[in-house]
C-alpha cells in the first residue's frame, strides 16, 4: 500500500502503546482511588506493587499519590506523562493519520492539564479524557484508509493492554478476549516486515490464554514472551 | 486600510492551539515550540492592486529564473556588461557543483518568497527576493481555514479570493517537474522550526515526508526505502535542507543531515530538487540590485514593481551619494541573512559611522545601501480590544510550474516593538491573514 | 613527450564491520592533449555495482554503495599515458578560477606579501606566476604535521611552512590578486609514494607549475582531479555509517 518508513512504523506501533497506557493507566488509577474512598488501605499498595512502582508517598499522603499517578508530567509512570510520548510519536505521523487525529491527542492533553488545575474530581475532569482518546480512535478509523498503518497502531494498542492487564492480575476472561483479538492484528502482518509474529513466542502466550488455565502463575513468562514477540524467527 | 477584526478571534487562536500551529526556538540550547501568534485583523489588498502585484511578480520570478540558467550555463548577462563579473564570483553562494546542471523544465526556484512592503505613498516595493527555501506559506494556509470554521459571516460579507489552494498548486509543480517516481518532502526532522510547514504541506499535497536517512541512492536514482525493505523511486524532492548540508560528498562533508550523492543524480537528470542548489547568487543582496537590469535584459520590459531604491558602493557615483547620505540610509551586509547585518546610519555612534565609511570605502563589494522606506503601520489587536500600529510585511509566494502562478494571499509578519522595521519570524511578531479581494 | 605508466591505490580498513557505505571517487585522470590515456583499468574490492558521473568542474567520478558488511574497501586505478607537457589544452576553462575558494581567500598576510612582489613580477601571466612561484618558494618552507586538509592559505602563510596543499593553495590565492585564472591538480608525480597537488595557470591554454618544487610541471606528471582548491579536487570522498574507526592508505606511482 502506502509508503510507511522503518522510522515511522516504530512511531506508529508506539504511538498505539502510549495512547493505551494513558487509556487503562487512567482507568486502573480512577478504579483504585474509588477503593479507597472506602478506606480499602491495600488496594493501593497492591496497584502499585503490580506496577512496581516505588511508594515514595505512604498511606497518610495517598491523594498526593493519585495526583502524581495522573498528572505529573515528569513521573514516567502518569497518565500525563503518557500521553506526552503518544504526542511526541504522533506529530511526526501527521500525514499517515491526519491533522485531524493529531488534534484529538492534542486536545486530550489539554483536558488533562485543565484537570490538574482544576477544583472538581479527578474522576470528573478526566471523563473528558476517554471522550478524546475514543474520538482519536474514530478519527483514524475514517480517515486512514491505508490498512498497514491502522493495522500497526491497533497492534500497539492491544500489546500494551494485554502487557497492562497481566500485570494487574486482570481476569482470565478479559485476557482471552484481548489475546485474541491480537491475534487478528497479528495475521495481518505480512511477511518481510519487522512485524512479522515469532512462532515460539506466540506459542507461550496461547498456552497461556487459550487452556483457560490459572495464567498469573506464568505472569512473568507471559511478559517476557509478549516483550519478545516480534523476534525474527529461527 | 482595515481596521475590522474577523469575528471570533478567541476561537481561532483555540482552533490553532488544537491543531498545534507552531514554530519552534532554540533558547538557551533547548528546542521550545510555540504558537505562532496570529492577529485578527487581516490585511486586504484590493484586487487591481492585486492585479498589478500578480504581474511584477511573475515578470520578477520567470526574469530570475532565467538569470539562474544563464549564470549557470553561458552567462550572458556577464558577457554582456549588464552585472559585473565579481559579484556572480565572489558570492558566497554561487556554487560551481551546479556549473552546466540542466534542471527539470530548466526551473530553478520553483517556490519563491517575495518580500513586499506598501509604502505610505501607496506604492508596494519589493524588500527582499528569497530563491531558496522560503516559509510560512502554512501559516495563512491554515489560518484561512480556521477562520472560515469560526467566522463564516466573514466570508459572506466580503469578496474574498480563496487561498486554499497553495497545496494544489505545489503539488502541480511537483507534479510538472517529476522525473519520475513519488515526490518527497525532505525534512531535518522534528526538532526543526518549521516542522509543522514540512508535515502539514506533506499531508495537503500527498508528498512523502522523508529524512536522509530513509533515502538512498543506487545507480544515480533516489530511492525511499520503506519498512518492508521495498525501495520507491523519488523523482521530485522539495528539500527543506540548505544547500551546504544536502549532499556531503559536494558539500560540507560534516552534514550528517544530507543524502551522499545527491548532486550527481541531480546532474544526471534523474530528479528534480525543489528548489535547486545554487540558487542562493540571485538572492543575496548584491544580487537584489540588478533584478530590474534583469527583467529589461532577459524579458525586455520595465519592471511593474520596484526596488528600493538601492546604491552599491562598488559603483563609484553610487559609493559617492551613500557616504554622503549614509546618515538616512540603511546599509546591509551581503554576506548576512534574514534581518541580521542591517544598520540604520542614523541610529550609528560616531565610532561606528566611522568604522563603516572606512570598510565601505576598503569593501565596497560587502555593501550595499538603501533608502529608508517609510512603509504603512497595520493595526495589530492588543488582548484588551484596543488596536495599535506596527510595521507590518507581506510574503507572497510565486509558484513556477508549467505556467508561473503567485498565491492569491501571503504571510503578512508584523513585529512586535513599536520602533522596529525588521519584520522575521526568526526575531519574534505575529503574522495576519492576507486577504485578496475578488472584485 | 612521455609514456608513463601510473597506479593509484587506496584502501579503507575498518574497525568493526559497516554496512552503510556510499563512496564517490574521482580518480580516472582526464585525457586531454597534454595527457593522452592509452589504457585505464579499475579494480574494487569487495565488489559491488557502480555508476559513472561528472561533477561541475569536470571531474569523472565513480560511485558505489555496499549494503552488505564488509571490513576493507580497495580501490586503485591503473593504466598508461602519453604526456606532452608542451602541448596546448583550452578545456575546462572555468571564470570562478579567478577569484578565490574558501581555502584560498587571501588574508592580511598573503595581500602584505603580494603588495611587496607585484611590481617586479613580469609580463605575461606565465612569467608572472613563474616569478611569484620562485618568490614563495624563498620565503615557505616545507615541513609535514603542521597543517592539515582544513587549513585555508592564509593560515598556512603565517606560519611559513606546510605541505605540497599549502604551497599550492597560497600561490593560487597570490595569482588570483593578480587576475590570473588558476586551479589546483592532485596527481601523480614521478618519485612520490602518495599524491601530489601542484597548481595549473590559464594563459592561453593549461601551464602546469609545482610550487612545492619550484619548477615547471614537466611529463612526469598525471594529473587526476582538479577545482579550485584541495577540497574541490578531493579524490576519495565517501561516506559511512557505523561506530569504530578507520585507517586509510593511499598510495599511487608513476614511472
Amino acid at each position: 500500500m502506502g509508503i510507511i518508513s522503518v522510522e515511522h512504523s516504530s512511531c506508529l506501533f508506539w504511538l498505539g502503546r502510549y495512547l493505551e497506557r494513558t487509556f487503562t493507566m487512567q482507568k486502573a488509577t480512577l478504579s483504585v482511588y474509588d477503593k479507597c474512598i472506602d478506606n480499602d488501605v491495600r488496594a493501593r499498595r497492591d496497584f502499585l506493587e503490580k506496577l512496581f512502582i516505588e511508594d515514595k508517598w505512604g498511606a497518610e499522603h495517598a491523594n498526593d499519590c493519585f495526583q502524581d499517578l495522573l498528572f505529573d508530567i515528569d513521573n514516567p509512570h502518569s497518565v500525563r506523562f503518557s500521553l506526552e510520548r503518544a504526542y511526541d510519536n504522533g506529530i511526526v505521523l501527521r500525514e499517515e493519520i491526519s491533522t485531524e487525529a493529531l488534534s484529538q491527542i492534542q486536545l486530550a492533553m489539554d483536558v488533562v492539564d485543565r484537570g490538574a488545575r482544576s477544583i472538581h474530581s479527578a474522576a470528573y475532569s478526566l471523563l473528558g479524557l476517554e471522550d478524546r482518546l475514543f474520538a482519536f480512535w474514530g478519527c483514524i478509523s475514517d480517515y486512514v484508509y491505508d490498512n498497514e498503518v491502522l493495522n500497526l497502531i491497533r497492534c500497539g494498542k492491544s500489546i500494551e493492554r494485554l502487557d497492562m492487564y497481566i500485570r494487574l492480575e486482570y481476569s482470565a476472561t478479559d485476557l482471552k478476549r484481548e489475546f485474541d483479538r491480537l491475534c487478528e492484528e497479528l495475521r495481518n502482518f505480512p511477511q518481510g516486515t519487522p512485524y512479522r509474529y515469532n512462532t515460539k513466542q506466540l506459542s507461550v502466550l496461547v498456552e497461556s490464554f487459550d487452556l483457560g488455565l490459572e495464567y498469573t502463575e506464568r505472569k512473568e513468562e507471559c511478559l517476557v514472551a509478549l516483550g519478545k514477540i516480534f523476534e525474527p524467527n529461527g | 486600510m482595515n481596521t475590522t477584526p474577523v469575528a471570533n478571534a478567541r476561537e481561532i487562536n483555540s482552533l490553532m492551539a488544537r491543531y498545534g500551529v507552531k514554530f519552534g526556538i532554540y533558547k538557551n540550547g533547548t528546542f521550545k515550540e510555540q504558537l505562532f501568534p496570529f492577529d485578527a485583523i487581516p490585511r486586504i489588498i484590493k484586487h487591481e492592486d492585486f492585479q498589478k502585484i500578480e504581474k511584477g511578480l511573475i515578470q520578477r520570478v520567470d526574469a530570475l529564473n532565467m538569470f539562474l540558467y544563464d549564470i549557470y550555463h553561458d552567462k550572458k548577462i556577464v558577457k554582456d556588461g549588464v552585472v559585473p563579473e565579481d559579484f556572480i564570483y565572489m558570492s558566497k553562494n554561487y556554487m560551481p557543483e551546479c556549473e552546466g546542471i540542466d534542471p527539470s523544465k530548466k526551473i530553478y526556484s520553483h517556490i519563491s518568497g517575495i518580500d513586499l512592503v506598501e509604502g505610505k505613498d501607496d506604492e508596494w516595493y519589493i524588500l527582499e527576493d528569497n530563491l531558496r527555501i522560503p516559509s510560512g506559506a502554512s501559516y495563512p494556509l491554515i489560518a484561512r481555514e480556521l477562520t472560515r470554521i469560526a467566522s463564516p459571516k466573514t466570508f459572506e460579507q466580503n469578496n474574498i479570493v480563496d487561498n486554499r489552494n497553495y497545496a494544489q498548486m505545489l503539488r502541480e509543480a511537483m507534479d510538472y517537474c517529476n522525473c519520475g517516481g513519488i515526490n518527497a518532502i525532505l525534512t531535518p526532522g522534528r526538532y526543526n522550526a518549521a516542522y509543522f510547514e514540512h508535515s502539514y504541506l506533506a499531508e495537503r499535497t500527498g508528498a512523502a515526508l522523508v529524512q536522509s536517512h530513509e533515502l538512498f541512492i543506487e545507480n544515480n536514482i533516489l530511492y525511499h526505502r520503506d519498512y518492508s525493505g521495498k525501495k520507491n523511486r523519488v523523482g521530485a524532492l522539495y528539500r527543506r535542507i540548505s544547500d551546504e548540508y544536502l549532499d556531503p560528498l559536494s558539500f560540507n562533508p560534516e552534514s550528517l543531515i544530507g543524502i551522499p550523492g545527491l548532486m550527481d543524480t541531480y546532474r544526471a537528470g534523474n530528479l528534480a530538487i525543489i528548489n535547486a542548489p545554487g540558487n542562493g547568487v540571485a538572492d543575496d543582496k548584491g544580487a537584489y540590485y540588478f533584478v530590474p537590469k534583469m527583467i529589461k535584459y532577459y524579458l525586455n520590459e520595465e519592471p511593474i514593481l520596484n526596488n528600493a531604491p538601492t546604491y552599491l558602493p562598488f559603483y563609484p557615483d553610487d559609493q559617492k551619494y551613500v557616504l554622503e547620505n549614509i546618515r538616512k540610509l540603511v546599509i546591509k551586509d551581503v554576506a548576512e541573512a534574514g534581518g541580521y547585518g542591517v544598520m540604520f546610519g542614523a541610529d550609528l555612534s560616531e565610532e561606528r559611522l566611522e568604522e563603516m565609511i572606512h570598510l565601505i570605502k576598503t569593501e565596497p563589494r560587502r555593501w550595499i545601501a538603501q533608502e529608508i522606506i517609510d512603509f504603512k503601520d497595520l493595526p495589530i489587536l492588543e488582548e484588551d480590544g484596543t488596536q495599535i500600529m506596527r510595521k507590518a510585511d507581506l510574503r507572497a509566494f510565486v509558484i513556477a510550474g508549467e505556467t508561473t502562478k503567485v498565491w492569491a494571499s501571503g504571510l503578512t509578519r508584523f513585529s512586535r516593538n513599536p520602533d522596529s522595521f525588521v519584520v522575521n519570524s526568526s526575531q519574534g511578531g505575529g503574522f495576519k491573514d492576507t486577504w485578496v479581494l475578488s472584485r | 613527450m612521455k609514456r608513463v605508466r601510473f597506479e593509484y591505490i587506496t584502501s579503507l580498513k575498518l574497525s568493526s564491520p559497516v554496512t552503510g557505505h556510499y563512496f564517490s571517487i574521482r580518480c580516472i585522470p582526464q585525457s586531454t592533449t597534454r595527457q593522452r590515456i592509452e589504457s585505464l583499468d579499475f579494480t574494487l574490492y569487495p565488489q559491488t555495482p557502480t555508476w559513472k558521473n561528472v561533477d561541475g568542474f569536470g571531474n569523472e567520478i565513480i560511485s558505489g554503495s555496499y549494503t552488505f558488511p564488509h571490513l576493507n574497501f580497495v580501490f586503485a586505478i591503473c593504466g598508461t599515458a602519453l604526456t606532452d607537457c608542451t602541448a596546448i589544452d583550452k578545456t575546462g576553462m572555468l571564470d570562478c578560477y579567478r577569484y578565490p575558494s574558501k581555502l584560498t581567500e587571501p588574508g592580511g598576510e598573503i595581500r602584505a606579501f603580494y603588495n611587496a612582489i607585484k611590481e617586479d613580477l613580469g609580463k605575461r601571466p606565465y612569467e608572472r606566476s613563474m616569478t611569484a612561484m620562485e618568490r614563495l618558494y624563498d620565503v615557505f618552507e616545507y615541513k609535514q604535521g603542521i597543517t592539515n586538509v582544513k587549513t585555508t592559505a592564509e593560515q598556512a602563510f603565517t606560519q611559513r611552512c606546510g605541505v605540497c596543499q599549502d604551497y599550492a593553495h597560497i600561490l593560487l590565492s597570490i595569482l588570483r590578486l593578480d587576475g590570473i585564472p588558476c586551479r589546483y591538480a592532485a596527481g601523480l608525480f614521478a618519485g612520490e609514494g602518495e599524491t601530489h597537488g601542484w597548481i595549473e595557470i590559464y594563459d592561453g591554454g593549461w601551464i602546469g607549475i609545482d610550487p612545492t618544487n619550484c619548477h615547471r610541471v614537466n611529463d612526469e606528471y598525471i594529473r587526476i582531479s582538479h577545482g579550485r582548491d584541495f577540497a574541490d579536487s578531493a579524490i576519495d570522498r565517501g561516506v559511512i555509517y557505523g561506530g569504530g574507526y578507520q585507517t586509510q592508505t593511499v598510495s599511487g606511482f608513476l614511472v
